[in-house]
């Protein structure tokens, strides 16, 4: 029987520094870890412990994985002194990923704050390998400081993709920066309030495009409310949850939101699933 | 087929040829452990901690290594040799079904139960937390007992075998059969009960938090509410190291702590007491009743005796569904 709490060796082949404290590491597992965009796995810092990661590389390449890691607590800080060649562990996926079969013919918008472009890098990478099937692709990336950008290399190349668009926005102005200014939130400011208008003229048919949104919880709250005041759908505003998920199966309780189990019946929550909790986020 | 058990302690000697058994034991601070031979078990009164620790040891490591660079790490099951827990009340037996269906995909659990016989306690008398009925469990049920043990009048216990483990278990058995004797009348105490009906939905609508800061104000953070009850069985999984030798172990954990919800960036979505407290009791009450019809709840009030400020879930319970009627 597969044992469900047996990490599988991974070796890290490659390292890249994205920001001062975030990096993006390449692992090679003993056997294939395969998962769809929105799953997420645990991974092992042998002797320190497990903390859950949602990759951040194409679900069609099964025989490595990246993880885009900041450093932030014991996993990742003991994570960011191993070197390339040294051994972790990985076990999952856990959780369910996004329905893309329901995101065809539909406009997606995808909203990242900070080191919560990681984990949706995955879900473009996995857009992109269909990139036909979908009507448009509009990334809006928000990060505190030019300096605390992740991919700076791909968003350039992402923006070069058929039928997508790179919003960016950095937090404060910055001398180096000559993009727009404001947290992510402002990126939403091209949607009207009201949807009075003629459904061709808006960048996003609010009654069917797609949000998938991922970023600190103060950045869900403020996109959530946006959306919703903008008109969207609840149903197409796909939320990644943050919890201190340990487990991954739904048993430990950690990871409990009212009947939920983020790390089962998420980590990708709707908003209309998190719309009965006084503070979901 | 049932005999008569004058002493428990022959029926622990007697078990013991069939396993390792587990069951009350203690005087002042009764919990279940390994009961050895001449060791009666403390049928007195109800246990003050659960049998929670015979079906999910409250530090398990299943992973092993050595802190050295080709370690091989092994996996290590639940005991699973076979064992048998004797004394467990109608409450705990329908606390245990709770477990049951938490761990149902785990193999590990699995052998362990079926390794592990339950020889039953038929509830004597009603203590002073007790609302066992109040949550539908009835007191006199032998439900999900392999053997049942019922208080005799004159004193001793009848001792009824009652599925086929049970009966392969007691074969051999060096007592005489019960023959005409007669089962004690249950004891009755006079306390408030809780009027259970409606509670889940009643509980459903409670997700304001004004109600919360006054249930919870007593409370002090001390978690042993979580930790004697029978149907808690949230865990942490945590590496240690020990020298050159290290494990991964499943530990006890509870939705108590502050510390149960913090993320590693310092976001804690329970980070306020109201909320920690409404998480207990809407996951017994509410949020379980949702997913799997059943209350998450044997109604042995474990967790009324044991809190240090006088909490009682019954009280809470019946003011928070006023509270959501009104």
């Amino acid at each position: 029987m597969k044992n469900l709490y047996r990490p599988i060796e991974s070796v890290i082949e490659d390292i890249k520094d994205e920001t001062p404290n975030i990096k993006t590491y390449r692992f090679r597992p003993k056997e294939p870890v395969t998962f769809e965009a929105g799953q997420f796995v645990e991974l092992t810092v042998p002797g320190v412990g497990e903390a859950p990661f949602t990759p951040s590389s194409n679900p069609n390449v099964t025989e490595t994985m990246e993880i885009t890691i900041m450093e932030v607590g014991s996993v990742t800080d003991a994570l960011a002194k191993m070197k390339v060649g040294d051994t972790v562990g990985i076990r999952g996926p856990y959780g369910k990923g996004y329905d893309l079969k329901d995101f065809e013919g539909r406009e997606i918008l995808i909203m990242g704050g900070g080191v919560g472009l990681a984990p949706l890098r995955s879900l473009i990478l996995a857009l992109f390998d269909d990139i036909d099937k979908y009507k448009k692709i509009s990334i809006r990336y928000g990060a505190r400081t030019p300096a605390d950008i992740v991919y700076k290399d791909l968003l350039p190349k992402w923006e070069q993709m058929k039928n997508t668009e790179v919003l960016q926005t950095i937090d404060e102005p910055h001398p180096d920066w000559k993009g727009t200014v404001g947290v992510v939130t402002v990126l939403l400011d091209d949607l009207p309030l009201v949807t009075t208008v003629d459904v061709e003229s808006l960048p996003f048919d609010p009654k069917t495009a797609i949000a998938c949104v991922c970023g600190p919880p103060i950045m869900l709250k403020f996109v959530n409310m946006g959306l919703l005041d903008k008109g969207w759908n609840p149903e197409n505003i796909f939320h990644s949850m943050e919890r201190n998920m340990s487990c991954g199966l739904g048993k430990c309780g950690h990871c409990m939101m009212g009947e939920y189990y983020i790390c089962k019946d998420g980590p990708v929550m709707t908003a209309a699933q998190v719309a009965k909790f006084e503070d979901p986020f | 087929m049932s005999w008569i058990v004058k002493d428990a302690s022959e029926l622990v000697e007697f078990l013991r040829t069939k396993g390792g058994v587990y069951g009350p034991a203690g005087d002042d601070r009764i919990v279940f452990d390994e009961l050895g031979n001449g060791a009666p078990p403390n049928l007195s009164r109800l246990s003050d901690v659960s049998a929670r620790n015979v079906f999910q040891p409250m530090t398990h490591y299943y992973l092993r290594f050595e802190d050295r660079p080709d370690t091989e790490v092994s996996f290590r099951d639940y005991d699973t040799t076979p064992r048998v827990v004797v004394g467990l009340r109608p409450c705990d037996v329908a606390a245990l079904t709770v477990h049951d269906t938490v761990f149902a995909e785990s193999g590990s659990y699995r052998a362990l139960r079926d390794a592990t016989a339950i020889v039953g306690l038929v509830c004597p008398a009603r203590e002073e937390a007790c609302f066992c009925d109040s949550v539908g469990v009835d007191p006199r049920s032998t439900d999900g007992m392999d053997a049942a043990l019922t208080v005799a009048v004159g004193g001793g216990y009848v001792l009824a075998a009652l599925t086929d483990k049970g009966r392969t278990l007691m074969s051999g058995a060096p007592f005489p059969e019960s023959g005409d004797a007669t089962a004690a009348d249950f004891r009755e105490a006079d306390h408030p009960v809780l009027a259970a009906e409606g509670v889940p939905e009643a509980l459903g609508r409670l997700r304001e938090m004004e109600i919360w800061d006054e249930i919870g104000f007593a409370c002090v953070n001390c978690r042993v509410c979580t930790y004697v009850c029978p149907t808690c069985h949230c865990f942490t999984v945590t590496d240690e190291v020990f020298g050159t030798e290290g494990g991964r172990a499943a530990v006890w954990d509870s939705c108590q702590s502050k510390s149960f919800t913090k993320e590693a960036s310092g976001h804690n979505p329970r980070a306020t007491k109201p909320a920690r407290v409404r998480q207990r009791i809407l996951h017994k009450y509410a949020y379980y009743p949702e997913v799997e019809g059943a209350l998450m709840c044997g109604g042995c009030g474990r967790c009324i005796k044991g809190c240090p400020t006088g909490r009682n879930i019954v009280e809470e319970l019946t003011l928070l569904k006023g509270g959501a009627a009104t």
